[in-house]
C-alpha cells in the first residue's frame, strides 16, 4: 500500500474532510484501478472525475480515432486531435489534470479476446460502452471474477445507473436478459446528460473503493432531464439468469 | 373502470410519441391485460418492442410499479391509480 505524499495531501485537502473518507480512503484510491470503457460521453467524465479524485490506476478501453461527432460529449477528446487514436487524446488530457495518475491505454473496445484480461487487473470496472455486446462481456466478467461494476447509461435527456456487486445484487443480464431489440447505435444525446450520470458513475466507484456511504445496489437511478425527475427503482435478481442466477 | 398512469422511456416513449399517458381499464384486468390493450391503443410497432413473433413478451423492457421492477410473469392485481412505467434499455457512448 503506497501512502499519500506532501503534494496529494495538498491536492485532495478539501475532499480529505468528508467523512468517512479521510486519508485511509485517499489512499484506497491511490492504490486503487479502475476499468474505464469506453472513453465516449459517458467514460470520458468518470475518468475525469476519477483523475481529479486520485485514482491511482485507469485503464482506458476505446477504440478508433477522435471524429468530429464526439466532440459534443466525448470531454477527453479535442479538435485538434481529430484523426488520431482516442486513448491517446484521453491519456493527454487526464495527465494534464493530474500527472501522477497511472494510465493503461487500450486502443481496443471490450470484447471476447481482451475482456477476461481486463476486469481481472481492476479493482472496479465503470461500464460506459453503447453496445450491449461490451456491457454483457464486462458484466459476465465482473460476476465471475467477483468485481463490482457500475453501470451508467443514457438516451436523449433520459439517464441511468446502477451499481452491480456480484452475490449481492442483481446483474446487467437479471435487469436485460434478452438482447435490446428497439436500441439503435446511434442516438440523440447531449453532453451535458452524459456529464451528468458519468458523474454519478464516479462518486459510486469513489465510494466502493474508499469504502464509504451506500451504493446503488439493487436499485437503479433514473432521472429525466427533460422534467428533472429522479426516481429510484427497486430492481430484482433473476433466479434463472445465466450470468448469475443459479 | 379504474385508470392507471403509465409512464414511458426511451424507444418505446419515442414509439408512444409521449412520456406520460393514462388509460382505462377494467377492475378485473391483469398486469399481462394492461400490456395486451396497450399494443391495441399504440399500434404494431410498439408491440413489436415488448413482444416477438411468438407474442412473447421481451424481458429486456423493464416494467416498474410503483417505483418497484416487476415482471411480466408476475400476478398484479391492478388498481385505480397505480403508476406503470415501461422502459426500454438504453446505454453508454
Amino acid at each position: 500500500m503506497k501512502n499519500l505524499t506532501q503534494e496529494e495531501l495538498a491536492t485532495y485537502e478539501w475532499q480529505l474532510d468528508v467523512p468517512e473518507h479521510g486519508e485511509a480512503g485517499q489512499e484506497r484510491l491511490k492504490n486503487s484501478t479502475v476499468l474505464v470503457s469506453r472513453c465516449g460521453g459517458l467514460g470520458s467524465v468518470v475518468a475525469y472525475e476519477l483523475a481529479a479524485a486520485g485514482v491511482g490506476t485507469l485503464i482506458l478501453a476505446h477504440a478508433g480515432n477522435v471524429k468530429h461527432s464526439d466532440l459534443n460529449r466525448q470531454l477527453l477528446m479535442t479538435h485538434d486531435w481529430l484523426g488520431k487514436p482516442r486513448v491517446e487524446s484521453a491519456e493527454r488530457r487526464l495527465k494534464e489534470l493530474n500527472p501522477r495518475l497511472n494510465i493503461i491505454s487500450v486502443p481496443e473496445n471490450i470484447n471476447e479476446t481482451n475482456a477476461e484480461r481486463l476486469v481481472g487487473m481492476a479493482d472496479v470496472i465503470v461500464d460506459a460502452a453503447p453496445l450491449f455486446e461490451e456491457r454483457f462481456l464486462m458484466n459476465r466478467e465482473a460476476v465471475k471474477q467477483n468485481k463490482p461494476l457500475v453501470d451508467c447509461a443514457m438516451y436523449e435527456l433520459e439517464a441511468q445507473i446502477t451499481t452491480i456487486v456480484p452475490g449481492e445484487t442483481a446483474c446487467l443480464s437479471c435487469l436485460y436478459p434478452e438482447h435490446p431489440v428497439a436500441w439503435k447505435r446511434r442516438f440523440p444525446v447531449f453532453g451535458a446528460v452524459s456529464g451528468t450520470v458519468a458523474c454519478l458513475g464516479a462518486m459510486e466507484a469513489i465510494k466502493l473503493i474508499s469504502g464509504f456511504g451506500e451504493s446503488l445496489k439493487n436499485r437503479l437511478l433514473t432521472m429525466d432531464m427533460r422534467t428533472m425527475d429522479v426516481n429510484i427503482i427497486n430492481i430484482k435478481q433473476r433466479k434463472e439468469c445465466v450470468v448469475c442466477g443459479n | 373502470m379504474i385508470t392507471i398512469k403509465l409512464r414511458f422511456t426511451a424507444q418505446l416513449k419515442d414509439q408512444v410519441g409521449l412520456a406520460t399517458d393514462t388509460v382505462l381499464v377494467n377492475e378485473t384486468d391483469t398486469l399481462q391485460d394492461l400490456l395486451s390493450h396497450l399494443v391495441e391503443k399504440y399500434g404494431n410497432d410498439f408491440g413489436t418492442i415488448l413482444f416477438d413473433e411468438n407474442e412473447n413478451y421481451r424481458h429486456s423492457n423493464l416494467i416498474v410499479i410503483n417505483q418497484i421492477q416487476e415482471n411480466y410473469e408476475d400476478d398484479i392485481t391492478l388498481v385505480d391509480g397505480m403508476e406503470v412505467t415501461l422502459m426500454s434499455p438504453i446505454s453508454g457512448g
